[in-house]
Formats: C-alpha cells, structure tokens, sequence
C-alpha cells in the first residue's frame, strides 16, 4: 500500500512484475510465472563425489535469499521507510494480520461484521441505498446460483491468476494494490473507506468463486480421465486376477455396455455429454459392488485363551445337559447307548456334529486309549478288589465322614480362620489392600456366606442322592460284567464317572467340598476337580476369579485334611498335586497369601505347644506335606520369597526347638533336615540348624562310654533337647531298609519300632546319606571346614562301633573320606579374607573408544548432562551466529537500499544539472549566436 | 474403738455366746475385779475358734491392754533377772508380770492366728493391725522391735505359701520408715542364724533342705519387696509408724508430756536425715550381705541376679561388698555368670571393682546356648559395652571376634544377626583387628618384596618360608576350644565363617553382612551398629519381620514337566516313599493329636 512512497522499491517490483508476466503470457495458461533462473540453482557441482556432502546442497540458495530479500522488503523496508515519518498508517481490516485466516474467510469475517453492526438498533431503521443491498445479495446469496455468472463475470481474471493458491493470493495482492492504487489517488494517507472496503470484498469473493468453477471443471476432467483408464483396465484383465472369476463376468458385461459408451464418447462428444447422466450410476455401482464383495476375507484365527474355555465349558454344559437328560430316563438306555454316553467326554461332541468325517474317527482313537493307560494303572487295583468295593466305598465315605467329625473342631477353627483369611486375600489381590481387616466385620460376612452356601448345597446333595441310586444300578451291572478284566476296567471308569456332574459349581466350603467327593475314586476326584476347574475358569468370566481363589483354598484345605488322616491316602495327595500346582500358576498371588496365612498358622501353633514341654512338637504328616507341596509350587532359590523365606524358616526352628522325645521325633528331624537340603540343593543356602541336628543325631549314635567327651560345639543342641544316646546301635541287623516317611508318620509314637535297631541303621544311614548331600552342596562355603570337621571325628568314630552293618560302615567311611578330601581342598584353596580390598585404579586410557554402528552427529557423551549442556550451547551458538548472519545481512540490505536512494537523487541531481547547464549553454548560445530579443530579455 | 464396739455388738446380738463374750469383754475394762475374764478371753484368740469370736475377744483384749502397756514391766524376759530387783514381792508388780505375761501369750497368739493357713484373711488383717498397733507401743511408745521381730521370724518360719501377710505388710507398713528399718534387721537377724545352721549342720542339712529353701523363698519374698529407699532422704517424706502412732496416742489419750518428748527424742535421735540414711543404708546392706550368703535355690538366685543391679546394689553403703558373691556367680559358668555380668559391670565401671580374669571368664562365656539363653539380650548388651573400651588389646577383640564368628556358623539365625552386629562393632573399635576381615594377598606382597631380597641376596630362606605360609593360608589357626583368648591365635586367622555367612538361607542375615564389607577403619565414614536393634531377636521376631513384609509378587517353580508326586525319592537320599499297603493293626490306630 506504500509502495508509491518509495520510488526505488517500486520501480524494482514492476520490473520483476513485467518479467514474469512476460513469459507468462507467452506459455501455456496454467504454468507458474517463471521463477528467476537465479533461484532454481541449486548448486554448482562438477563431479558427483560419493559419500561427500556439500553445505548448502540440500536447499536453493538462490532461492532463499530471494525470499529472504523479500522478506525484508516487507518488513525491514517499511520500518526504514517509516523512521523518517511521523504518523503511521494503521491496517485495521479484520483479520489482515492473521496470515491463516484465506481470502474467502476474511471476507465472510468482514461480512459477518458488517452484518452484526446492520443489526445494531441505530442502524435498523436507517434506509439502504441500492449499493449496500447489492452488497448484500453477492455475499450471501447462494453460491450455486450465481455460479455461472461468476464464470462469466471474471474471465480476465481467470487468465490472470493461476492455478496455485499462491498465485491467486499474488493476484489479490495486485488486485488490492490496485484497489489500493484507486483509493489512494485521492488522498494516499486517507483511510479507506468502507465503499472501499467492500469492493475489495466483493472482488476477492469473485476471484474465489472463479477459482472454484476452475477447480470443478478439472475435477471433471481428471474423472473422465479416469472413467477412460478403468474401462481400458477391466478391459486388460488386469483386474480379473484379482477378483473373483464369477464376478469378473458380470464386471465384464458391465465393462462392455460401458466401452462402447466410451466409444461413442470419444466418437461424439455430445452423446458422451447426453451418456454422462447414467455413467457415474455404472460407476457407483460397481464401486458399490466391490467394496461389497471383493473384501478379502480373513482366515480363522487362533482361539484365544477366553475363546478355548469358552468352549470348554459349552462343552461340559452340553453334556451335563444330556447327563440331566439320562438321569431323568435311566431305564430306556441300553447297554451300547449307556458305553456310548460314557466315552471319555472329549469324544462326545464330535460324535454328535453332523458331518463328521472319516478322519475323526482316529482322534476318537487317541485320546480314549491315552486316558486308558493312566487311569488304568490307577484303577487296576480297584479292579482286582471289585467284589467289596462298595463297601470300601461306603467305608471311605464313613471314613471321610468320621475324618470330618474327628477333626471337626480343627476342620472347624480351619474353616474358620480359612473363610475370612480367604475374603481377606480375594480383597487384597484387588486393591492390595492391608491384610489386617476386622475381624468381627469378616465374621459377620462369612457367616453370610455359610448362609448362602448351605442353600447352594442342597441342590447338589439332592442330585447326588440320585446319583447314587444310579451307582448302585451301575454296580449291580459290574457284577454281571466281571468276565473280562480288560472290559470291566473300561466300565468300570465310565460308570463311576457317570454320576459326575460335567458342570460343577465351585465349592465354596470344604463341607461342601466333600460332599462332592463322597464315594469317589481317586480319579474321580481328581476328574471333578479338573471339571471345577474347566467350568470355572478365570479366563471365562471376571467373577470366577474369586470362585476359584475359593476353590483353592477349599483345595488346599482339603489336601491338609487328607495329608492329617491316619491312614494316609498318598495318591490322592499325589494326584492333588498336579492342579494345586497349576491353579497356583493362575493365582499366583492368591496362593501366595494362603500358603504365608497357614505358615504364619502353624507357627503360631507351634509355639502354642512348645510350652508344653509334654507335647511332641513336632510337625505333623500334614504340615510336612504342605512345606513340600509349597516347595514344589514356588521356586525356592530365590533370595527372598514370599512363601518360601518363611517356610524354610519355620523348617529350621522345628529342627532348632523342638525337643527330642522319642524316635519319631528322630525321623521327622531327620526328613525335615532332607527336606532343607532339596530346598537349599540349587541355592546352596547355608542352613546352620539342619547341620546342628544331623551332628547331634550322630552324636546320638555314639556309644554311651564315648559320650563322655562332649567337648565338641554341637554338643549344646544336644542339652537342648534332652537327648540320649537315642540311635546307639545294640544289635546288629541283617540289611537297611530306607526309611518310609508315610509308615513313619502312620505309626504311633510309642511303636517299638522306633525301639529296633532296623529304624536306627536305617536312621543313621538317612543321616549320612543327607550329609553327603550338605557336604556336596556347601563345598563351596569358605569355612568348610570349620562347619565339616566335627562331624569327621563324629563319623569315624561311629563307623568303630561293633554293631554298625557292614555298607553303613563304608556309607560313613565314604563320607568321612568325602569330608576329608574336601576339608582338605578348601585349606590348600582358602585364602584370607580380603574384604576390603579397593580395586585398583584404572590406567588411562588412550585408545580411542570405538562405538559399534556409529552415527555421524549423535552425542555419545555417557554424562548426559554435559552433553544436554553442549547441545544447548551448540544451539546458542548457531542461534547467535545466525542472528549476526541475519543483521549483517540486513545492514547490507539497508546500506542497498539508502544506496539505491543515494544514487536516485545523485541521478536526480545530474539530471537537473545537465539540464539546468543544456539550458544555460542554449543561452549563452543564443547570446552567443544574436538573439537578443529573448536572450535580452532573460538578461534582464 | 467404742463406738466400733457397739456396732459389732449390735450385728451379733443374736449369737449368745458373742454376747456373753462382750460381756465378758465389757466387764474385764470396766474393772480391775474382772481381770480373770483375761484368761477365758485369751483362750478363745486362737487360729482354732471361729473368726468372730477370736474378733470379738481380740477386741476386748486390745483395749484392755493397750491403756496398761506403759505400766508394764518392760519385757517377759526380764523376770529371771527381775527377783534381783527390790519390788519382787509387791502385789502390784505380781500383777504386772502376771499381765505382761498374758499379753506376752496374746501376742504369740495373734502372730500364730497371722501366720495359720486356716485362718481368714479380714481377720489376719485385723490382727496384723492390733501388732503392728502393739509395735507401735509396745516399749513405751518407742518401736518394739521384739514384738515385729517374733511376727517376721514367724512370717518367714510358716510353712505356708500363702503371702498374704506380708502383701499387707508391703502395703499398710512398708512405708514407714523405722517398720523398714526393722524389717532389715530382722531379716538380717534371721539370715544370719539361718547360716549359722548351715555351717554347723554341715553336710546332713539335707532334711530340712526343704524348709531351708522355703525359708530363703520367704525372706527373699519380703525382702525384695521392701522398698529402696531413694539416695537421699528427706525426713518429711518419711513418716515414722511408730512416731505418728505416738502423736496419734497423745492426742487421744492424754499421754503425759515427759513419754511424749521422751519418744521424739527417741526419733530424733535414731533417724535424723543424714544419720538415719547412713543407719538404713546400712541395714540394708547387711541384710542383703546376710541374705546373698545362704544358699539360694536356683531360681531365688536367678531373680536375686536379674534384679541385684537395679534392685540393690544403688542403695547398699558399700557395693564393692557384693564383689565375693558376684564373682563366685561369675565364676559358676553358664546362665548364672551370664546374669552375674550385669551387676559386675556396674560394679566395675561405678565402683572401681578391678577383676582380673574379667575378659577370660567372658570369652568363656560365648557358647551356643547363650544364643539361646532367656537373658541373651541383655547379656549381648553387656558384652558389647564390655568390648567398647579402645584399650583393649587388639589379640583379645580379635579372639572375640573370631569366636563370635566361629559361632555364627552353629547359632539360629537372631544369633547370626547380633553376632555379625558386634564383630562390626568391634572391627570399627579396633582398627588393628581389621586384618581379620582383609589381609594382604602375601603372594603379591612376596613379589614386591623379592626385587627388594634379591638384592640382599638371601633369597632361598623366604621362599620356603613363603611357600609353607601358602600352603597354610588356608588353614585356619585359630584354636576353637582354648579358653585363654591369648593363646588362640585368632591374629592369625580370617573370619571365614563370615564370609559363609552371606549364603545364609535367612535373607536379612545376608544382607547384613554386606554391611562388613564397608571400610570401617574409616571411623568417619561409618557408624557403630546399636545392639540393642538387635540382642532381642529371635525366630519369632524374624519370621514376622517376614510375614509383615508385603507381598508384591509372587514367583512361581518352573519345571518342564510338573511333577505329578509330592516326593520323589532322588531329592530324599536315603528315604522311600513308596506306598505300602497299610496293615489292618494300622486303620484301627486311632488318630493321634497333632500339630
């Protein structure tokens, strides 16, 4: 807008303005003006050098400092032009600052102004003149209308601005300007006016709209273009690859209404023009089509793990359905239907499915005999023992009851201090909540809950009165079929399995637990508890997570039941192992807690008895059985875990406080201390109470005469607990049988077997056989020998005993000899401590550091820090370097510019002086010459 | 005390003989002619007759005598040496002997009544009451310590368990000072006959062992239950029993001014602040010196031990008086020296008691069971104070050392922790020691000092002398079973067994040791480790530490195939875990209580 001010810019920009405008005109409508040829250089380079890179390669020099120049122009300029003056003009235009907001978005701004302040009171009552309505009617009426008089209005326009935005930003400019021009050629510095003001509006919406119809006119272009293209590729089969064949024809038929189409397009124009109504239909539609068809289809994934036990338990519903269905109509089953009922479960829904096939007849095959062999084995014994079987059957179920009974108050302080321990977890394992939670408030709930599961229970109790009506029909057909064994075994399983529910609500008392489990089978037992578990996976619902963490503690609280009968059912604890095991891998966390809860229980007890010095303190078969189980679960090398850091120190104070009594006792030590040393085999923890107790038991193997020196640091334990020469042999005995943990713990404390010298030899090779272990295991210890040595002394002299059997003897040599090679390694190998030796202080390195896949420019400074620091720094660096580059540039810019000024009015100067002397010369010429009259008259 | 009369008349006004009793009573105060009403009284004041008679008669009695008491002759003893005396056979003073006589008979009776299993306990009470009334004015108004003597000989001497009594004693006299000050005597008094009989019994004293032991439980009893008295005492915190008592009589009973001045003269003589402290004192001291020589039972002497320290040796007049006893409890060995330490140390870091063997009867003291010990925590205290002296020479914190280490290896794991906290400890003390912890690699130290022998030119002689010094490195020379922290060459070992130590299962165990590995010559950097954090641990306090701690995941075992059986026979070397078929003997076992 102040460009005519200066006159230099001025003149500089017409001039560029005509060069491009020259060319333009010249080339083809729709190019770009030509770009000065200085700006597209991009560099000078005479050989392409590999791997070299030059500054300044990767952008137009030429170009930048052209825009740079311009920017200046903009900015620089006018603030230079502007310092000699006092008063400014000021743009106040909406939004003529804001360089987001497009041409057309300033005007509908402008025009909404212009409308807010139409609203206004004052002005609703002043009357328009016909220019402002006519103002209105373009700015709001609707573009559709006007779209071909717009076209028609501005076909100058149309020349002129090009296709880019840029361009037609360019052209408003020059359009402004002229605007501008017009306006200012009455008064330059006057404010526009709002007539002004409006015009400039209205022509910038034109040169929008033009724009518009340009842009629709080449859409139609480009989808002819386009229209041309598919036809010729459905021609060219490119397509039909990769479509479907079926589809292909009716694309084809499609294609070939539409090529003559195109034929006759490009024949005739006009009947392409008449044709264009129905071929964008053609078009849709087949667009339509193949997004409709020619979707690839996705092969079946892999089930997920919901998607398996969702499976699994449709599966077991289905046949708990049709359980339902055959108990109800017992007796229209024959024989064959019955065996076909009772396949093993997974057999069952594929016979069903309607198109089953050949080869399904060899899966059927396979798991079936799978099953067979390990149930067999099981189950073989049951077998042999057909003829009484229900009545063991009824025995057990009055054993299990008597179990429940006699232990009733321990069942019952267990259930107890179980149900909220568990309530307690299940609420810690979702918000880790502190385990400490009210007990009255815990109480209250449980006994909610006892509520609610009696009423579940008796649903499952009536089913199971029916069940056993069916047992003793399936039994009675067990007698008749007891011909052949191969055969009856293969009954035999289905028909106690047939009173199996397939799906089995977790049991959420123990009560209700073995209720269940009444007149089972080990493998049915276990087949229930594998239901349960498949029924109520945590991966099916959110809610079964807190079923099973139910489930398990019921689990494991059934287990220590099992693990506390007299008579000890070992494979039924064995097969409890396997899915304690693995629900312990889905709730780890729970099983964690519930194992901690019962250690911290059993201590507790522990304690409660070893004040009374009578008791056998002792643990009992089921709390050996839970250590172990929860040493099989958890891992026990690691430093510090949560189960297993409190058991084996629970282990190690049963071996360091309990008395010694009786022989059992003895035993019960002695397997703790092997029990330790499975714990501590991978880590190699020291564990200094079980060494204590197995010299202490060696001690107690020693003769009464030899007793006399006890000058050995072990013998305190032996205070400690009473002992007396328990395990001197008397007699000899003919051969050493290992020791039975299971008889061991059946028997009563006072069995005279604990008497005989069987149990002592066999205790005492336990003994050794345990202390080789420790022997191999603390080899590494630094004060081996300090630790091994009494126990060298200890075992020879045991091993001189008349009465000891001759492979005891060399059992003991052996280890002594074990000890004394290894005592003997670790003197030559042991060398003093040295704790506090400070490591040497490194040399410094002057060997370059090589970083492996180096790249150029990254800081590989390991302080970050400093290298953040450098980087800052760097930056401030380029920062200021480009800001001096910046204002050198400007100065010279400047000094250009007043340059160009100077050499303006110099010129100007020259001029008026060559004229002013051509004018004096003419004079002095005339004067010269004799023309007096005027010459005279200037004279004068 | 009449109108207390009436009123217990009145409630057993229906009981005839009660009656009759008062009556009897009534008339024996109302004249001098009843006075043979005494005897019949005094016959129904036994632990025999029912309580209310013996009140009844007790009461009677009591205000008899207590008006006629001063005019008494002075003690029942004296009438042997009385028929010297000129008033032999005036009637009057038949009379009075014969009245001192009576009242002699009441009172062993009421001591009798005190000290009777079979009596009741509101009864004892009032006739503790009426003696200790009596004490008060039994010798012209001053203490009559006869009297209070006979009722703690009879106290200590009763065979009955019961405490009673001198639970009423600890809480209605014992805070009076001059009941106290007797109490010390007589105790003293008692004890010291009691060992008299022992010397002279010798050997035989077997048979009354029993009561001995009974006797010694009763005058520790009573003993340990008498107050301290604080260090100085102010009179005016002190009230006199049997001084109050006198002003009390004054007041009441219009006493002539002269008996009156007569017992405080008394009192201020006996008790004056600075000379009545210095007196207690030492009665204290000699009824403990007396007491601690008899022969205590084992568990008299383990209290005596635990409490001798707080309890006693503040306020004896001169402690370094319990140094024979301490030493021969130091000397027993085992748990008894272990309590005896606590009231040695006082004596020997307070009272300047120099014990020469002190350090080996302590190094003698460190054996597993102390681990175990029900006193460990005070006893790891001790030692650990024991050793903070920097004086000590540097073989014996090392013997320590190397002995505590050497224990580690035998000791629970509460054990390990304090032992891994004192021989920090002392490795901070004894910067000399350190060579316990870290010793120079000799075999580099060899190779520098080589280019040094070569040049001296004897280069054979050290090599062999090198070369036995690497074959014995390892070797540990420190002799376990020495006594003498001397003669263990513990200089010469290294704390292997600390090193073992960090492979121990119990986690805060191995952590704790790696705090040995800090430089702690460096006395700056490092700080002593209080053993007080640790002298109380136990199993207990561990396991819960490891119960508290929270669980914030949960490993699981991992196998490559999950084991289907709960024992395997390759982990258990040596046991079979076969299933048997069970007996039939064996399902008939009924089911044993268990764990």
């Amino acid at each position: 807008m102040a460009k005519t001010s200066k006159p230099g810019g001025a003149k500089a920009k017409p001039g560029k303005k005509k060069k491009k405008s020259g060319p333009e005109s010249i080339a083809m409508k729709v190019q770009a003006p030509k770009p000065n040829p200085f700006e597209t250089i991009w560099s000078r380079r005479k050989f392409d050098i590999l791997g070299k890179k030059r500054k300044g390669e990767e952008r137009r020099v030429g170009l930048a400092r052209s825009r740079a120049i311009e920017k200046r122009k903009k900015t620089l300029l006018k603030e230079y032009e502007q310092s000699g003056k006092s008063s400014v003009f000021v743009d106040k235009r909406i939004g003529e600052h804001n360089d987001d907001l497009g041409d057309f978005d300033k005007a509908i701004l402008r025009s909404q102004r212009e409308r807010q302040l139409k609203l206004n009171k004052k002005s609703k009552y002043n009357l328009s003149d016909g220019e402002e309505e006519d103002f209105d009617i373009p700015g709001f009426g609707a573009l559709s209308e006007r779209d071909d008089f717009g076209d028609e209005i501005l076909p100058d326009d149309d020349d002129y601005g090009g296709d880019d935005a840029a361009d037609i930003e360019k052209d408003s400019a020059g359009l402004k300007q002229n605007i501008m021009e017009m306006g200012s050629g009455g008064d330059e510095n006057k404010h526009k006016t709002k007539k002004e003001v409006m015009e400039e509006i209205i022509s910038k919406s034109k040169i929008f709209k033009a724009q518009k119809a340009k842009d629709k006119e080449e859409n139609e272009h480009l989808m002819e273009e386009l229209d041309k293209n598919f036809a010729s590729l459905v021609q060219s089969k490119a397509l039909s690859a990769l479509t479907e064949p079926g589809k292909m024809n009716a694309l084809k038929s499609l294609v070939k209404k539409n090529i003559p189409n195109d034929q006759v397009k490009k024949d005739d124009f006009s009947v392409s023009q008449k044709l264009d109504q129905e071929k964008p239909d053609l078009y849709d539609k087949m667009v339509k089509e193949m997004a409709l068809e020619m979707r690839a289809r996705p092969s079946d994934r892999t089930k997920t793990l919901e998607e398996i036990a969702q499976e699994e338990r449709e599966r077991l519903e289905r046949l708990e359905e049709e359980r339902q269905k055959r108990m109800l109509a017992t007796d229209g089953f024959s024989d064959e239907e019955d065996e076909d009922g009772e396949k093993p479960s997974a057999q069952r829904p594929r016979a069903i499915s309607g198109d089953d096939l050949g080869d399904s007849f060899l899966l059927d095959e396979e798991p079936r005999t799978k099953r067979g062999w390990v149930d067999e084995i099981l189950e073989k014994r049951d077998a042999e023992d057909n003829d009484n079987e229900e009545g063991d059957s009824s025995e057990e179920s009055e054993s299990s009851e008597n179990g429940s009974d006699e232990g009733g108050s321990d069942e019952d302080s267990d259930a107890r201090e179980e149900n909220p321990s568990i309530k307690d977890w299940e609420q810690s394992d979702d918000d880790n909540l502190e385990t400490d939670v009210d007990g009255e408030e815990e109480e209250d709930k449980e006994n909610e809950d006892d509520d609610d599961a009696n009423e579940k229970v008796m649903k499952p109790r009536d089913s199971s009165k029916a069940q056993e009506i069916l047992a003793i029909k399936t039994s009675e057909r067990h007698k008749d079929s007891l011909g052949s064994r191969k055969k009856n075994a293969d009954e035999k399983r289905p028909s106690t399995r047939l009173d199996i529910p397939y799906l089995i609500e977790a049991p959420k008392t123990l009560e209700e637990f073995c209720a269940l489990l009444d007149n089972c089978s080990n493998s049915d037992i276990l087949l229930i508890i594998n239901r349960i578990r498949a029924g109520n996976a945590i991966k099916l619902a959110a809610e079964n997570r807190k079923k099973m963490q139910v489930f398990y503690g019921v689990l494991l609280q059934y287990f220590a039941v099992m693990a506390n009968k007299s008579p000890l059912n070992i494979e039924l604890l064995d097969l409890l192992v396997k899915p304690l095991m693995e629900m312990s891998v889905e709730i780890p966390y729970f099983a964690a807690i519930c194992a901690r809860q019962r250690i911290l229980r059993t201590r507790i007890q522990f304690c409660e008895t070893i004040k009374n010095p009578e008791n056998s303190c002792w643990p009992s078969s089921k709390t050996l059985f839970l250590l172990r189980l929860w040493s099989l679960i958890f891992p026990c090398s690691d430093f510090r875990h949560a189960v297993m850091t409190p058991a084996i120190l629970l282990m190690s104070e049963y071996l360091m406080r309990c008395p010694i009594v009786s022989g059992r006792d003895i035993a019960i030590g002695s397997f703790l201390c092997s029990m330790l040393l499975s714990v501590a085999k991978l880590s190699k923890k020291f564990c200094p109470e079980a060494i204590g107790f197995l010299c202490m038991l060696l001690t107690a193997a020693k003769d009464e005469k030899l007793m006399s020196n006890q000058n050995t640091q072990y013998y305190y334990l032996m205070e400690l607990k009473e002992l007396k020469p328990l395990l001197c042999l008397r007699g000899r005995v003919n051969k050493i049988d290992p020791l039975n943990l299971f008889t061991i713990m059946d028997l009563p404390e006072d069995s005279s077997f604990f008497d005989s010298d069987n149990f002592r030899t066999s205790v005492l090779m336990t003994v050794v056989e345990t202390l080789q272990g420790y022997v191999n295991i603390y080899e590494g210890l630094s004060s081996f020998p300090e630790i091994f040595l009494p126990f060298l002394e200890l075992l020879l002299e045991v091993a001189q005993q008349e009465s000891i059997v001759g492979p005891l003897q060399d059992k003991i040599n052996d280890v002594a000899q074990l000890i004394k090679t290894k005592v003997h390694e670790c003197h030559m190998s042991r060398q003093p401590l040295q704790m506090r030796k400070q490591k040497p202080v490194a040399i410094k390195m002057l060997t370059p550091k090589f970083e492996e896949s180096f790249v150029k420019g990254r800081d590989y400074d390991l302080d970050r820090e400093r290298a953040e620091r450098r980087k800052l720094k760097k930056l401030l660096k380029e920062e200021s370097k480009g800001a001096i580059r910046e204002l050198r540039k400007d100065n010279y810019f400047l000094h250009e510019v007043k340059a160009r000024e100077k050499a303006l009015a110099e010129e100007e100067r020259t001029e008026k002086y060559h004229k002013v002397k051509a004018f004096l010369e003419e004079q002095q010429h005339a004067f010269k010459s004799g023309q007096l009259g005027r010459g005279r008259k200037r004279r004068r | 005390m009449a109108s207390v009369l009436s009123k217990k008349q009145k409630k057993k006004q229906k009981n005839t003989t009660l009656s009759h009793l008062k009556t009897l009573g009534h008339d024996l105060l109302s004249s001098r002619a009843h006075i043979n009403n005494l005897p019949t009284l005094l016959s129904f004041v036994s632990s025999a007759s029912p309580p209310q008679y013996v009140l009844e008669s007790l009461l009677s009695l009591q205000a008899f005598f207590t008006p006629v008491l001063h005019d008494l002759p002075s003690s029942s003893t004296k009438p042997s040496a009385a028929p010297l005396t000129d008033s032999q056979d005036d009637p009057e003073f038949i009379y009075g002997t014969w009245l001192r006589f009576k009242f002699d008979e009441f009172v062993k009776s009421l001591i009798d009544i005190s000290v009777s299993p079979q009596s009741d306990q509101t009864l004892k009470e009032v006739v503790l009451d009426t003696l200790m009334e009596f004490v008060k004015l039994g010798s012209g108004g001053r203490f009559n310590s006869a009297i209070y003597h006979k009722l703690i000989y009879a106290i200590v001497h009763s065979t009955t368990p019961d405490t009673f009594v001198v639970d009423l004693l600890v809480s209605k006299y014992f805070k009076y000072i001059d009941v106290r000050y007797f109490t010390y005597i007589s105790v003293e008094k008692i004890s010291r006959t009691l060992e008299e009989k022992d010397v002279s019994d010798g050997n035989n004293w077997s048979p009354s062992g029993e009561s001995t032991e009974n006797l010694i439980h009763k005058i520790h009893y009573i003993l340990s239950r008498v107050p301290p008295l604080e260090g100085t005492i102010d009179k005016t915190d002190y009230d006199m029993w049997s001084g109050s008592g006198e002003s009390e009589n004054s007041s009441e009973k219009q006493k002539g001014e002269d008996k009156k001045t007569k017992s405080e003269q008394y009192t201020s003589k006996t008790l004056t602040a600075a000379n009545g402290t210095k007196r207690m004192k030492l009665k204290f001291t000699k009824a403990w010196i007396s007491f601690l020589r008899l022969p205590l039972p084992l568990d008299v002497y383990k209290e005596v031990l635990v409490n001798l320290h707080l309890a006693v040796i503040p306020y004896l007049s001169n402690p370094v008086m319990l140094c024979d006893f301490l030493t021969r409890s130091y000397d027993i060995g085992g748990v008894i020296s272990v309590m005896a330490l606590s009231s040695l140390y006082v004596l020997m870091t307070q009272h300047g008691l120099e014990y020469p063997n002190f350090y080996e009867k302590l190094y003698a003291l460190l054996v597993p069971s102390i681990f175990m010990a029900k006193h460990r925590s005070k006893f790891f205290q001790l030692l650990d104070s024991c050793l903070k002296s920097p004086l000590l020479p540097a073989y014996l914190a090392a013997a320590f050392a190397k002995k505590l280490s050497r224990l580690s290896i035998l000791v629970p794991p509460s054990g390990a922790l304090v032992i891994v906290a004192l021989i920090h400890n002392l490795l901070r003390r004894h910067p000399s020691i350190n060579c316990l912890v870290h010793r120079e690699d000799e075999k580099t130290a060899k190779g520098d000092s080589e280019a040094d022998k070569r040049v001296s030119n004897d280069s054979a002689d050290p090599r062999t002398d090198a070369d036995v010094s690497v074959k014995t490195l390892g070797v540990d020379h420190f002799n376990n079973e020495e006594n003498d922290p001397k003669k263990s060459k513990a200089m010469r070992s290294s704390l292997w067994e600390i090193d073992t130590l960090r492979h121990h299962y119990c986690p805060p165990i191995s952590r704790f040791v790696l705090s040995l590995e800090n430089d702690l010559t460096v006395r700056a950097k490092t700080t002593e480790i209080s053993i007080e954090d640790f002298s109380s641990g136990s199993y207990a306090t561990i396991f819960g530490e490891e119960i508290r701690r929270r669980v914030k995941q949960v490993p699981l075992a991992f196998y490559k195939a999950t084991p289907t059986s709960l024992f395997s026979e390759s982990d258990f070397a040596g046991w079979t875990f076969k299933h048997e078929e069970l007996r039939e003997d064996d399902h008939t076992v009924a089911k044993r209580p268990r764990i």
